[in-house]
């Protein structure tokens, strides 16, 4: 077989190997979870806003507060969406930051999302990074025992958007897998594994091929 | 979770008259703010104003992303119902906050002002509660309940939590039906629903999203790399030729034609020498031959096999020569003896002269005889055997004494 030929055949396995690792992993990527009416409310309030206050949070954000807050998340950089709303895992999403990113991916404005709430006697907070590639920020939740209130809600607010606007960022798809580290991440992985397992699939097939090799020479 | 029992509801009825004097403070408390927009956790004034034209509550945050259809499937339900029912799954009324057991309070209080019937409630804190009061008060849901926790087990994922939407369904649809089980195939069928469990896989989907990206490039590189590996080695050592495939082809192909005819015809040959003739050396080495090779010719091993027809050319060639004496005893071709005849010489390795060969492998030497050895095909000359020890008789001159030397001895 000419040098040509085996390279035809190579990249040929090569296309073969990639379909073949996207449709093995694929097994075990679930359904996406279809869009609930909490995430379809919010992301309709959010087309003009940066703060949505669900019906059964609005006592936690009004009137002077809900101005300010509004505008420090439509000023900061990355721009930064605030979801008021209960936490709940029977609201069509078991975790709150997973009803954020499907906020973030029905709107489609790419940013910083929060999601803060009522979580039966004590407070909730979650936060992604939507459709932007940036250092990570953690939200802080409410300290333990402090009261979910329209002051403590504010003051939570401020701080957490303080925290994240001026993170340099760049706009664009990311895989926003916290386990893989982001798009970088996902690809450092990929190429790690690969050259370490194309090394060992090396060794044993030249292996073989020196094995083949002497014995037909050993015969003549 | 939820408890029906006679005396648990006794136990009500005596707290009863408590939860009127506190249900009385609430509404005087909440009078002097008037008809205020219901903003965040509703109260339980609110909550009864609402029940009262809605007996149906279902708040978003237990509506698993579509509270208007859970909403509708229980009013359906609720209907099937003999008694008054009332529903509640909502955010934990402020009132509420510092009591023990907020759903089983709630519902105490709500009655007082809606009256008897089966109330199912759920708040945002606190294990939820079902019962009745007045007429309700015996109906038996306890089937509901078993479902629900038996749902656990039969559900579809992994790990199935079972959500309050499925919880309150159930318990609607034993009120409907009281005291009759619910059977697996009958729970299955109304478990078949998004709205029956909390979906926790979602969990990891970007993880196991990005991993396809992984899978795909790891898979890729790992064979791009092996792939070009193989052709740079592989263009700088070839294989060579599939050496062993063709050698023992043509060895089991001669196997083939050495079954004896040879010999056979040889050995008629020699009973029909002439009697003058049988004084002749070459018969006497003619004999000699065919006896070796009767010793070695049944024996089953391929050398000997092949040895057994070498041996039968050479009592041949020996009958031709008692009367053509310008021709010499037959030699084989050292290399494979199947090849025939030698009528060249070959150099081989370790040794300083010739070894007779066929004019083939004396241009370009062939593959040597190879025998299957517990080390794998090896040639017939690297085993411990009269033919690797004679050449098959290329080597020495009285291979049919030596052959009759190993095999009598």
């Amino acid at each position: 077989m000419s040098r040509t030929a085996g390279i035809a055949v190579t990249v040929l396995l090569t296309v073969l190997a990639a379909w073949a690792g996207w449709v093995i992993a694929t097994n075990d990527v679930p359904d996406a979870l279809p869009v609930g009416d909490r995430v379809q409310a919010a992301a309709e309030a959010l087309r003009d806003s940066n703060v949505y206050v669900a019906p059964d949070s609005a006592d936690l954000l009004t009137g002077d507060e809900l101005a300010r807050i509004e505008a420090a998340a439509s000023a900061a950089s990355p721009e930064t969406f605030v979801m008021v709303w209960e936490s709940s895992s029977e609201g069509g999403f078991y975790l709150d930051t997973e009803g954020v990113r499907q906020v973030g991916a029905k709107l489609g404005r790419p940013g910083y999302y929060v999601s803060i709430g009522r979580d039966g006697l004590t407070g909730s907070v979650s936060s992604d990074d939507v459709g932007i590639d940036a250092d990570y920020v953690s939200a802080n939740n409410f300290a333990e025992g402090e009261e979910v209130t329209q002051q403590s809600v504010a003051a939570r607010l401020t701080e957490i958007i303080a925290e994240s606007d001026g993170r340099e960022f760049s706009e664009g798809s990311t895989t926003g897998s916290a386990y893989w580290g982001g798009t970088g991440g996902t690809i450092a992985a990929g190429i790690l594994m690969g050259v370490v397992a194309g090394a060992t699939l090396s060794a044993i097939v030249v292996a073989a091929w020196f094995i083949v090799r002497s014995r037909n020479r050993s015969r003549p | 979770m939820h408890s029906l029992a006679p005396g648990r509801l006794a136990r009500f009825d005596r707290v009863w008259v408590g939860q009127l004097v506190l249900v009385c403070m609430i509404v005087l408390s909440a009078a002097p703010a008037g008809a205020v927009e219901p903003v965040g956790p509703r109260t339980i004034d609110q909550l009864a104003t609402a029940l009262r034209s809605d007996p149906i509550v279902v708040e978003p945050a237990f509506g698993t992303g579509d509270a208007a259809g859970v909403h509708a499937v229980l009013t359906d339900l609720a209907a099937a119902v003999d008694v008054p029912v009332y529903v509640v799954m909502a955010s934990i009324p402020a009132e509420l906050r510092t009591a023990e057991d907020p759903a089983q309070q709630a519902a105490t209080l709500l009655s007082t002002t809606l009256g008897e019937g089966l109330y199912y409630v759920q708040l945002t804190e606190g294990i939820g509660w079902v019962g009745g009061f007045g007429a309700a008060r015996t109906l038996d849901v306890t089937p509901g309940h078993r479902a629900h926790t038996r749902a656990r087990e039969i559900g579809p994922l992994e790990y199935n939590q079972p959500t309050t939407a499925l919880e309150a369904e159930l318990v609607l649809r034993a009120a409907a039906d009281p005291g009759k089980e619910i059977s697996d195939a009958q729970l299955r069928e109304w478990i078949d629903t998004p709205r029956a469990f909390v979906p926790t896989e979602a969990r990891d989907r970007v993880d196991q999203v990005a991993r396809r990206w992984v899978f795909a490039i790891a898979s890729a590189l790992a064979v791009l790399i092996a792939g070009l590996t193989v052709v740079l080695v592989g263009g700088k050592y070839p294989l060579g030729p599939r050496r062993a495939r063709r050698a023992s082809d043509e060895k089991r192909r001669a196997v083939h034609v050495l079954d004896g005819t040879v010999l056979r015809r040889v050995q008629r040959r020699y009973d029909l020498l002439r009697a003058e003739d049988l004084g002749s050396p070459h018969s006497t080495a003619a004999a000699e031959a065919l006896a070796a090779a009767d010793l070695v010719a049944e024996t089953g091993d391929e050398l000997d096999t092949v040895g057994a027809w070498v041996l039968a050319q050479q009592a041949d060639r020996e009958l031709d020569r008692i009367r053509r004496t310008n021709q010499v005893a037959y030699r084989p071709c050292i290399v494979n003896p199947l090849h025939g005849e030698a009528s060249a010489t070959v150099p081989l390795s370790g040794s300083s002269i010739d070894a007779p060969a066929c004019i083939r492998c004396s241009r370009e030497r062939g593959h040597f005889l190879t025998t299957p050895t517990w080390r794998g095909e090896r040639s017939y000359l690297a085993t411990s055997t009269v033919w690797a020890r004679t050449g098959f008789g290329a080597l020495v001159d009285d291979l049919a004494r030596q052959v009759i030397a190993d095999r009598t001895s």
